[in-house]
């Protein structure tokens, strides 16, 4: 179920928003300011000009004369904004459209703000903006203007923040959803694979949507991950069905033996060349198991944290010792070209049996007097390990299958063997995070095994 | 020889009594860890030959607290574990030779009497003889009788190992460990050819024959001594 408020989608999305609502008000506060102050300079501007005009007018014609024109101006004023005023200095009102002289008595040649007429309603009663001179004789001027315009503005831009914040909730609570409802999405579509998987679905896999984005590669690791367990889980059931096919027919030829000693009045001699054979049966079984253990071993990544750096180019010149005599009997060139001092981190016993392996599957497969060539080298910093023979070769269609556990050639399935030396080859140079490769040498095969270097 | 022999699966115990008895050791059976550990303290002991899973008290232990306590007798660890660090912990640990089940007994019985040989001869020696055949490390020359046998490296290590157990049956596994330092089994018989050719070597001309093969077993250089 998709709890909306304990999705952290959400909350990092209403985070966001009132960040982003917080700078939006400081924004508008900075430009009602300037707004306002702007307006007011205005205002303060054509208020001076007037007032300055009127000074001069009042110093040529004199109180009465000023007085009616006071009176005229506002008459003609048609807006409504003007606010003038002229008082003797009894504080007597001689002209103007004020009732009484705002401020105090103090509060002369000064700016001065103060209310004017009735508040209307809830709103604030209007203001006005206005300046006192005092003139020759004592009289006082106050010359003005109604505040209503500067006002309506503040009004409009106040509108405009609760519109703004009204705006901005609605989309941060739908944004906050929509966002955390795309991540859910992505998120249970991962939780509901690993679900049926671990409920034992286990072919099944996350989607990719194609787009790239960090849900895609999170799902292809994850699917890598899936797939590498299904290839070790498949890789234990083979196993499993393998050994208990192709252990059974030595297991057979054990039992008949034992049976027909049994059986058979046999001769101490003949009985003991029988038990022999069995004991030597016995021993094949159980380097079968060994190879199988070795392999599961290797498949499931053992050892590698005792891997240490060892000497490649001693431990395939050793291999190469140990079987040379082998392949001198039957009178096959084994060649080497064996590049010095190559080091390799990994697990020594492991690679000089992966090497062995191949070397000797390279002897018994080639006939007498072919040729056998052993190249190490380092080639595109890579470990290059060649085992090359003139034998029959592995036909092309079975390259991929000759690693298979069990798998033999048809032809080879006379000549001693568990069907499990490239097995171990394959599982040994993944371990050692390499790669293993055949090709035909025209005639023959070439075994390759690419090691990383240190 | 006096051998121990803590090991708590009762046929395969009885399997190895029957098989020392034979071969003229006196054989101590016990069935547990702990008094393992007690009878190897307690009594002198030629080899010790322990399993490595054990009730009560397990083999490792039991050879890491007998090398704590200064006890130097030769120990062989069997075990069920295949795995080849499972073999270095079982080195590491003060064993002297580890030994996967299943195994055959002329392969137990090669092992015990090289152990318990090499305790009276650790002293560096210039020169090796057997019978006629003599090995000098200071020039690193073999000779039999008057010829000289040219030798190479690797063959020169095998002949080593088999005149320093000479009289003594060595398998071919012992052969891959100790010449080669491998521990796999080779799926061709490649000892059986090395030695093969070493015996060329060194007999090829001569009435007697100095490394016999032993059916079974393995090789053995000149006469059993005991």
């Amino acid at each position: 179920m998709f709890r909306l408020f304990r999705s952290s989608a959400f909350r990092l999305t209403l985070l966001y928003m009132v960040t982003f609502g917080a700078s939006v008000t400081a924004l508008l506060i900075f430009v009602y300011n300037t707004v306002i102050s702007d307006m007011e300079d205005d205002l303060k501007h054509s208020i001076t000009v007037q007032e300055a005009d009127l000074r001069r007018s009042f110093g040529l014609l004199g109180p009465s004369e000023i007085a009616t024109s006071l009176q005229h101006m506002l008459e003609k004023d048609e807006e409504k904004t003007l606010v003038l005023m002229l008082i003797d200095r009894n504080w007597h009102v001689i002209a103007g459209n004020l009732e009484q002289w705002p401020g105090g008595k103090t509060s002369v040649d000064t700016w001065i703000k103060f209310p004017i007429g009735k508040a209307s309603g809830s709103s604030l009663p209007p203001r006005a903006i206005a300046i006192n001179t005092t003139l020759p004789g004592g009289y006082i001027l106050l010359v003005g203007r109604k505040m209503a315009e500067i006002e309506h503005v503040r009004e409009i831009i106040v509108e405009a923040l609760y519109i703004c914040f009204g705006i901005m909730f609605v989309l941060a609570a739908a944004g906050g959803m929509l966002i955390s409802y795309t991540i859910y999405r992505r998120i249970e579509a991962i939780n509901q694979t690993f679900l049926s998987v671990s409920a034992g679905a286990l072919q099944t896999r996350v989607k990719v949507t194609g787009t790239a984005d960090e849900f895609d590669h999170l799902a292809v690791h994850l699917n890598q991950t899936l797939n590498r367990i299904c290839e070790l889980i498949d890789g234990v059931r083979d196993i499993s069905y393998s050994v208990a096919h192709d252990l059974r027919t030595p297991l057979n030829r054990l039992r008949h033996r034992l049976e027909s000693i049994l059986a058979q009045q046999m001769s101490g001699e003949k009985m003991t060349e029988e038990v022999r054979k069995s004991l030597s049966e016995i021993d094949t079984l159980v380097a079968t198991f060994n190879s199988i253990l070795r392999i599961a071993q290797a498949e499931m990544g053992a050892g590698v944290e005792q891997f240490a750096d060892f000497n490649l180019s001693e431990a395939v010149r050793d291999v190469v010792d140990l079987y040379r005599p082998v392949a001198e009997e039957k009178s096959q060139q084994l060649t080497t070209e064996i590049a010095e001092d190559v080091i390799i981190n990994g697990d020594r016993h492991l690679i000089t049996q992966t090497v062995a392996n191949i070397l000797d599957n390279a002897i018994k497969y080639t006939p007498q007097a072919g040729h056998i060539m052993v190249t190490l080298a380092i080639a595109d910093s890579q470990i290059e390990l060649k085992v090359a023979d003139d034998g029959p070769g592995i036909p092309q269609e079975f390259h991929h299958k000759v690693t298979e556990k069990f798998f033999r050639l048809e032809r080879s399935r006379s000549s001693p063997g568990n069907g499990l030396g490239l097995s171990l080859v394959s599982a040994a140079v993944k371990l050692h995070r390499g790669d293993l490769s055949f090709a035909d040498n025209a005639p023959g095969l070439m075994v390759t095994v690419r090691l990383p270097l240190k | 020889m006096r051998v121990l022999l803590i090991e708590d699966d009762e046929e395969a115990a009885q399997f190895i009594i029957r098989g020392l008895e034979e071969a003229g050791h006196e054989i101590r059976h016990v069935a547990d860890g702990s008094s393992g550990l007690f009878n190897a303290v307690e009594h002198e002991y030629d080899v010790v030959i322990v399993d490595r899973m054990l009730p009560k008290l397990d083999g490792l232990t039991i050879v890491q607290t007998l090398r704590a306590s200064g006890n130097t007798t030769p120990i062989i660890i069997l075990s069920a574990l295949h795995q080849v660090d499972e073999r270095v912990k079982g080195l590491k640990a003060g064993g002297d030779d580890y030994l996967v089940k299943p195994f055959a007994f002329s392969e137990l019985i090669a092992r015990i009497e090289v152990l318990a040989r090499r305790q009276r001869s650790v002293a560096e020696q210039t020169m090796l003889q057997v019978a006629d055949l003599v090995m000098n490390f200071r020039t690193r020359k073999v000779t039999r009788g008057s010829k000289e046998i040219p030798l190479q490296n690797r063959e020169f290590l095998l002949l080593e190992y088999l005149m320093r157990h000479a009289g003594q049956v060595v398998t071919r596994t012992m052969l891959l460990e100790n010449v080669w330092d491998f521990h796999f089994d080779p799926q061709t018989n490649v000892i059986d050819v090395q030695v093969s050719r070493l015996r060329q070597k060194i007999d090829k001309g001569f009435d007697k024959t100095l490394i016999k093969t032993i059916r079974g077993a393995g090789y053995q250089l000149g006469e059993s001594n005991h």
